[in-house]
């Protein structure tokens, strides 16, 4: 069974390598795609052994590590939350960290420009001091800052005013995420006023929408985004899921989702239907307590699920010299669900 | 049908206040909890008492003086200037009063006022310090870190002052709160080695004596890595210092099992503080736990603490399925198989649990001296919850002839004496068990009154119960309403619940029960201000209980009692708003199907529905031929626009829905089926001589005969079959094909074609 399985994963693995090298190959065979990942706990105790073996063994030199978060509310005005609390150990001395910031929309909504001014000065000042507090055995200076926001038609001029105020006063590279929709849609949603574009393919549909559909990354939904999409204006990286993702029903009423870190938390869930699960024990999950009979949709993305993304994106986008492919998130749980073949194949398969 | 979606709702509406789309009750909505942790903690909110919100739906009020939060801090001070000032005081001094007002001689405070005083100096010029010190206590001082290093700085500053004062301190206490104050600022300058190593300086984890402890060990478990150890800290704290009890929870690592933690303990007051933890936080039975703290730790408060929060799990188990027929708020399964059948099998377990409960209590009561006036109460109702109710009132009464100051107390008495004398009687009314004083004293507490109404129900005495019910949720206040569930799981109404007696009774009363109500209420004089309360509600409603009697008859197809019944009613009655606006259609029209080749304008009440239909009737039986067969047309049109499916539904039901007819009544499969009206079509076809006026008889009849298809396959509007389908189920279908081959294309593809069918019916 052990060996059946081994070879299934081996298999799998293979074809995400044919896939990835298709992509970066039938376009421009010049291209030399940087491996990158990002960092996006608040809190680790440094990097596990799997982890550093993950990007020891895939040359993964680039980390996009969340340094924190942007929100707006009455007390704070636009303020910084959820601060990474971690320093980067000497032995990652070399990967080129991208600081990444998640900015809430709601922070565009209703902001003067004078508001805005000064966002993108506290920001820059406060990337800089964290990097050189937290950071501080990097041996080279960050040369890019991405930004993170769920951005909206509504929020869109606030946020490209925000984003060209950034661009003038910062003296690095700046790229911003970049979701399936504004990408396939540039002339109604606008082109990123940014250097590059991180081409986000996950999170297609609302969870809450998705029904039995994985709502982090759904083929079908996928394809509607790709096929017939023009070139996007600016160079683009790619960011594809490894993570897995739990949708919390309390009472029947939905409470949120997080992150399914924690891989004992398995062993306390029962099989309902489909991804549908129902916790059997009170038990405490990202701080929030489960009751017994609360149900839970786990979202997991697969081999089979990546290979044919890859498939999709290869047919219909084209990448620069340059590009990344990076993916989201590093976490030793996440790597789980991944055999270590799997994740070497799919980074190997990429043109040297 | 959308008309009569709309007029669902609208008619609903008009009858009372329906809560909003989707709604369905839970959690607190649900539960039943008699002794409320706030009677027993009057000024005291806590996140840990038991409840479907915990962690989210505390909310301390403004005022912290009356929430108890610096309950702790409060009694230190209120000690030390030796109560000569007023808590309010003190806290006024302590957490509002500028460093200014401290300093200002003569203050209108007299707690300023004794602080000032010589002997307490000391003290003074450590509450300035702490003062000085409570702006840098905040982790979002400066959100973007633009004066960072000088915060930090500026704390590092008072850091070295306060370790400073606390190394001069001769008070030992002190020492501990100047110590504190420099841990505090050292965990938000994000220090932790600092705030680990002020603590080893200042504090001795094996000298637990003052809550100033509790609190220096509060940060300084924040500082360490999770282990077996830390939890135990964390356990401590959470015994020990009901302020920190909730922001240290947070800290307790569920990942380590209780045996290691235990392992960890170094004193039986350690081992009793993870067993307090356990059962302060477990939704299930905590006996195991209880019985670990008691035989570690015997302090009053814990224990009753402890004993409050597993009788209100009790309450939920027990009392919530026994008188809602919900699951228990805590324990749902959400299954649409969990009937009353099974919730009262798991509560008869429940009770077994509630009675070593009870034994517990009484070896926890031999074995120390507890003085708190809710033991007796808590220990009665244990036995209650355990189905002990033998001599409860006895016990009552003797607590009750104490005459306690605590009105609260008191009160909780006499509710659960009234019950309890429901409990033990043969279903006597009210005020034969002499207890129409305590149950009139506490009419607008719902869940006491659903609680009578309940037990009288068990009772059998349902007349007595239904007036109990009648009074429930008047106030319409959504959030003191009960609502409850019936035995038989009706859903009669847009969900499976009821918050009125009205459509209660619909569901579940008999004809009789509702006939001995009527009679009841229309019998007994008004001799009392208890007998006034009972039955005001139903006098004001007998019109719509007559009406009610009558839609019972036709559920049984009893035309002749229904047709009593709804004579009863006040003729102003039908000439409601609801009736006026969707009574308005004939239900005995023959081209009911057809409304725009409709020939008949006249509307009926429900009388003279029953009245036509009982004289078409004795027609059918009294003639023959085309005229039998127009006779049972027409009965048949009536009958089958008395079903889920027509426009007079409205006799045999009191709600409408699209996509839910199976209320659990005893007519369900007549009212879905149609089953009267095919075979009044039947009737008709046999008789009919004209061809097309039997084709159209036996097509109609095939309609019935679809409708009972779809019901018995339970298929809705979205899963119905094709035609094709339809007709390879249809016999009667079939019989139409085979038997008027020309007319069934016509018949059963277009109701259009229907009106010419419709001329061929010959009048008498």
């Amino acid at each position: 069974m052990q060996i059946r399985h081994t070879i299934f994963w081996l298999f799998l693995g293979m074809i995400i390598s044919v896939a990835v090298y298709l992509c970066f190959s039938q376009r421009k065979t010049d291209i030399l795609p940087q491996r990158g990942v990002y960092v996006w706990d608040v809190k680790r105790n440094g990097i596990s052994e799997n982890e550093q073996n993950f990007l020891a063994n895939n040359q993964i030199n680039k980390l996009y590590v969340k340094f924190f978060e942007v929100e707006k509310n009455t007390t704070w005005g636009i303020h910084p939350t959820g601060k990474s609390v971690y320093e980067l150990e000497q032995k990652y001395a070399q990967c080129q960290i991208v600081p990444t910031i998640y900015i809430r929309n709601q922070v565009f909504m209703q902001t003067k420009d004078s508001e805005l001014d000064e966002f993108a000065d506290n920001l820059l000042h406060l990337i800089a001091k964290r990097f050189t507090e937290n950071m501080s055995h990097a041996q080279q200076k960050y040369t890019e800052i991405q930004i993170d926001c769920d951005w909206t038609l509504r929020t869109q001029e606030r946020y490209f005013y925000f984003l060209k105020k950034l661009k003038a006063r910062a003296k690095v590279q700046i790229s911003a995420t970049l979701r399936l929709y504004p990408f396939k849609f540039p002339e109604k949603m606008g082109v990123l006023p940014v250097d590059r574009a991180m081409l986000m393919c996950y999170n297609l549909l609302s969870p809450l929408a998705a029904g039995d559909k994985n709502s982090i990354l759904d083929l079908e939904e996928l394809q509607k985004y790709l096929v017939g999409a023009k070139p996007y204006p600016l160079p683009l990286d790619l960011a594809l899921p490894i993570y897995t993702s739990a949708l919390i029903y309390q009472n029947e009423r939905f409470s949120g989702i997080h992150y399914l870190e924690n891989q004992s938390f398995y062993a306390n869930l029962r099989h309902v239907k489909n991804a549908v699960y129902s916790v059997q024990r009170d038990t405490v999950l990202n701080s929030l307590f489960l009751r017994a009979g609360d149900k839970v949709k786990i979202e997991k993305m697969t081999p089979v699920l990546l290979t044919a993304a890859l498939k999709s994106i290869r047919k219909n986008i084209s990448f620069e010299e340059g590009s990344t492919v990076a993916l989201f998130h590093l976490s030793a749980s996440n790597l789980k669900a991944f055999t270590h073949a799997e994740i070497t194949s799919f980074f190997a398969s990429l043109p040297r | 049908m959308q008309k009569l979606l709309l007029f669902s709702l609208l008619y609903l509406a008009s009858f009372f206040n329906a809560h909003s789309c989707g709604y369905y009750p839970y959690g607190e909505e649900v539960r039943f909890c008699l002794l409320k942790p706030n009677l027993v903690y009057p000024h005291s909110t806590n996140a840990f008492f038991y409840n479907t919100q915990r962690y989210s739906g505390t909310h301390l009020p403004d005022d912290h003086f009356q929430s108890g939060k610096n309950a702790e801090n409060l009694d230190w001070w209120h000690k030390l200037l030796k109560e000569k000032a007023s808590k309010e005081d003190i806290y006024y001094a302590v957490y509002q009063a500028s460093s200014k007002e401290l300093k200002r001689k003569k203050s209108s405070h007299v707690a300023i006022r004794i602080l000032q005083e010589k002997e307490n100096r000391a003290y003074l010029h450590y509450l300035l310090f702490a003062k000085k010190c409570s702006p840098f206590n905040g982790l979002e001082d400066d959100p973007w870190e633009r004066n960072g290093d000088n915060w930090a700085k500026s704390r590092d500053k008072l850091i070295q002052e306060s370790t400073q004062r606390a190394e001069n301190s001769t008070s030992p206490e002190l020492r501990k709160r100047y110590a504190h104050l420099a841990i505090r600022l050292a965990h938000y300058n994000q220090d932790g080695a600092n705030v680990k190593k002020l603590y080893a300086r200042f504090f001795d984890r094996n000298s637990m004596q003052s809550a100033t402890d509790y609190w220096a060990l509060h940060f300084k478990l924040q500082a360490e890595a999770s282990s077996p150890e830390r939890n135990v800290d964390v356990a401590m704290v959470i015994t020990h210092s009901p302020e920190k009890r909730k922001s240290v929870s947070y800290f307790f690592d569920p990942q380590f099992s209780r045996d290691q933690m235990l392992a960890s303990a170094k004193s039986k007051e350690e081992r009793a503080a993870l067993y307090f933890w356990q059962a302060t936080t477990s939704f299930h039975p905590s006996l195991e736990e209880l019985k670990g703290f008691g035989k570690n730790n015997q302090q009053e408060e814990h224990l009753l603490f402890l004993s409050l929060r597993e009788i209100n799990k009790l309450e939920d188990w027990i009392l919530t399925p026994y008188y809602s027929l919900f699951e228990p708020t805590l324990r749902t399964t959400w299954s649409d198989t969990i009937n009353a059948q099974v919730l009262l099998r798991r509560i008869e377990a429940d009770r077994v649990y509630a009675g070593h409960f009870s034994n517990w209590l009484s070896e926890i009561h031999s074995q120390t001296d507890l003085r708190n006036a809710w033991w007796p109460a808590i220990r009665i109702y244990a036995d209650f919850l355990a189905g002990s109710t033998k001599g409860i009132e006895a016990r009552i009464n003797q607590e009750l002839a104490k005459k306690s100051a605590n009105t609260e107390l008191q009160i909780f008495y006499e509710k659960l004496l009234a019950v309890c004398t429901v409990v033990n009687s043969q279903g006597e009314n009210l005020n034969e068990l002499n207890v129409e004083e305590l149950v009139l004293r506490y009419k607008h507490d719902n869940l006491f009154l659903f609680a009578i109404g309940k037990e009288l129900e068990y009772k059998d005495n349902k007349v007595e119960a239904a007036c109990v019910f009648s009074n429930i949720n008047l106030s319409g206040e959504y959030n003191d309403a009960v609502v409850w569930k019936s035995p038989e799981h009706n859903h009669t109404l847009w969900s499976d619940y009821y918050d009125n007696y009205f459509f209660y009774m619909d569901a579940t009363y008999t004809v009789n029960e509702l006939e001995n109500l009527i009679h009841y209420v229309k019998t007994t004089a008004n001799a009392s201000a208890f007998d006034q309360w009972k039955t005001e509600q139903i006098r004001k409603d007998l019109d719509r209980l007559y009406d009610l009697l009558g839609v019972k008859y036709m559920r049984k197809d009893e035309l002749q009692k229904a047709l009593k019944a709804f004579n009863q009613v006040a003729p102003s009655f039908w000439k409601g708003e609801v009736f006026q606006e969707y009574m308005q259609q004939d239900p005995f029209d023959n081209n009911f199907i057809l409304t725009s080749y409709s020939q008949s304008d006249k509307s009926y009440t429900k009388p003279e529905i029953v009245e036509k239909l009982i004289k078409l009737k004795s027609r059918v039986m009294a003639s023959d031929g085309d005229d039998k067969a127009y006779y049972a047309f027409q009965v048949a049109n009536c009958y089958r626009n008395m079903t889920y499916y027509g426009n007079a539904w409205l006799m045999k039901r009191y709600y409408w829905s699209g996509n839910h007819y199976d209320a659990g009544l005893e007519d369900d499969a007549e009212y879905i089926e149609a089953n009267f009206a095919k075979k009044y079509y039947l009737l008709a076809y046999k008789q009919a001589k004209t061809k097309q006026f039997a084709a159209l008889a036996l097509r109609l009849a095939g309609q019935c005969e679809k409708y009972a298809l779809l019901a018995q396959n339970s298929l809705d509007y979205q899963e119905r079959w094709s035609d094709e389908q339809m007709f390879t189920m249809n016999e009667v279908y079939r019989k139409l094909a085979r038997e008027f081959p020309a007319e069934y294309e016509p018949l059963v593809s277009n109701c259009e074609s229907l009106y010419t069918y419709f001329e061929s019916i010959k009048r008498p």
